[in-house]
């Protein structure tokens, strides 16, 4: 059985009440595929688009309660609005990273990743040194760009912060255009979460970025953990690329030790 | 256990990386993944302005693979289509056809398909509709086709109301709705995707109502049979879902 670390996950989605039965539930199911850990998120869209900062506080709150619950399974990444500003970002960031713990910092659909807001929190990660997870799809031509970031807007992000460490989310949303954006990056991993399993997408992704720089996310709950898996399983790379895409890339990128 | 897989391609499909070319290593891929029978048809039927060319291919290319079960697909807003669907009776005693209302353009509930229905009452053929072949957000740029509507869906439902077919790309909230308004679908679930899906659908299906289909090779077909393979439900419904509701409503 591979080891697997899940870098994008919702284990609570749309429901404020999720039993404690329900999630260790979740954790025996992906144990049993291999998932030795896994990234959760927060409900990210629960508050809409814009949340303020007591509903952050919530989500946030939420992910650390996962993460006590099952402290060697769950890592937690601290969803930010960044529109709310620097002051509200630092704050959330030294909350949740510095003092609760968190490995990382993640990005939905508040705003571009051009937005110029984004200094504020792509300065905070430096100096915490997490990586900041951006929700990214193939959005050109489209008005939701506004709001949600093409693969050309988090690559120019990952450019122009070269010492903070970015994930591209959605490989199958970015799409083989996304991939070839990502060229040359060395501050950004892609991660392979969404969508349904259209065949090719990891095997091209590793023919033009290699193995090194992808990172396997399922983006659970709206897919299924074992169709997700298979995804890289059944890719057409060596075996040794699939264990850096499924376990090795990730345990280097949070400091996991492969041991433990 | 070896799976029956109700939905998978042959040919190249012109907006990807994938396809296969040959019968050999479709069944030999197939077989790596623990499918030992399929129901295939011919990628060049979609974009072709008349499906019986690549039908022909179809045939030929699978006439010594006796596990790999060719599936004509009929356009029945075109003249021939009786006689194409006489001769392929006669020359390959067919189990099923493919329908494509969207690519092709015809409408489900509609006299058109009234009479495609007649024609596999009467021979007892059984009919497949294609909802779609790919995400509708990832579509190649300059060629959009939206999937068939649940309406269209639901409205040929009630027009033949004792008829069950088989389809083949809905989504999983497609799946749901579709339980509640209408009782003879069939379908698979290679688009339906949701953290344990098979155990939702099985809260609103009959489980004799679902048939494992990949969509292989245009998806990662061990992903499906993961899917249902990691399955939290009976063995015995794992092998209906897999094997026995294929091989009762094809008659195989």
């Amino acid at each position: 059985m591979p080891r697997i670390i899940d870098i994008h996950t919702h284990p609570v989605f749309f429901e404020d009440n999720i039993s404690n039965q329900a999630i260790d539930r979740l954790v025996r199911y992906a144990r049993k595929l291999g998932v030795e850990k896994m990234v959760s998120l927060g409900d990210v869209l629960r508050y809409g688009q814009k949340p303020g900062a007591r509903h952050l506080r919530t989500l946030n709150d939420e992910s650390h309660a996962l993460v006590q619950r099952h402290p060697n399974f769950f890592i937690a990444f601290c969803y930010l609005n960044p529109l709310l500003g620097e002051k509200a970002v630092r704050a959330e960031v030294d909350r949740c990273v510095g003092k609760l713990g968190f490995k990382g910092i993640k990005l939905e659909v508040a705003n571009n990743a051009s937005h110029p807001s984004m200094k504020a929190v792509m300065k905070v990660a430096e100096e915490f040194d997490v990586p900041v997870l951006q929700h990214t799809w193939a959005t050109q031509h489209k008005r939701m760009r506004m709001t949600h970031s093409d693969p050309i807007d988090t690559c120019a992000l990952a450019r122009r912060h070269p010492n903070t460490r970015v994930i591209m989310a959605h490989l199958p949303g970015i799409g083989h255009r996304g991939v070839l954006e990502a060229i040359g990056i060395d501050n950004l991993m892609v991660d392979t979460s969404a969508c349904l399993p259209f065949a090719g997408l990891v095997e091209f992704a590793c023919e033009k970025l290699g193995a090194d720089r992808i990172l396997y996310g399922s983006d659970l709950p709206i897919r299924e953990l074992s169709a997700c898996i298979a995804r890289v399983t059944a890719a057409d790379i060596p075996q040794s690329a699939k264990g850096r895409i499924l376990f090795d890339n990730a345990a280097a990128w949070l400091g996991i030790d492969s041991n433990s | 256990m070896k799976l029956i897989d109700t939905n998978v391609s042959f040919g190249e499909w012109p907006f990807g990386t994938v396809g296969i070319t040959s019968a050999k290593r479709l069944r030999n891929h197939l077989d790596s993944c623990s499918i030992k029978t399929a129901l295939v048809s011919h990628l060049a039927t979609i974009l072709n302005p008349e499906p019986d060319h690549g039908n022909q291919r179809l045939f030929r290319a699978l006439k010594n693979e006796k596990e790999l079960i060719p599936v004509p697909v009929i356009n029945p807003a075109l003249a021939d289509w009786r006689e194409r669907l006489d001769q392929y009776r006669d020359r390959y005693a067919i189990k099923a056809i493919k329908v494509f209302p969207n690519f092709h353009r015809f409408h489900l509930p509609s006299p058109t398909m009234d009479r495609l229905v007649e024609y596999t009452r009467e021979h007892r053929i059984r009919l497949m509709i294609n909802i779609r072949m790919v995400d509708e957000r990832h579509q190649y740029f300059g060629l959009k086709i939206d999937g068939v509507t649940l309406k269209s869906l639901a409205d040929f439902s009630a027009r033949h109301g004792d008829l069950k077919f088989l389809c083949l790309g809905l989504y999983r909230p497609e799946i749901l709705e579709l339980a509640d308004q209408c009782g003879n679908f069939l379908t698979d679930f290679s688009f339906a995707d949701w953290q344990f899906l098979l155990e939702e659908l099985l809260g609103k299906l009959p489980v004799e109502r679902i048939l494992f289909g990949s969509h292989s090779p245009i998806m990662v077909t061990r992903s499906n049979v993961d899917q249902l393979r990691c399955a939290n439900i009976p063995q015995s419904r794992i092998r209906k879902i897999g094997r026995d509701n294929a091989k009762k409503f094809f008659g195989l």
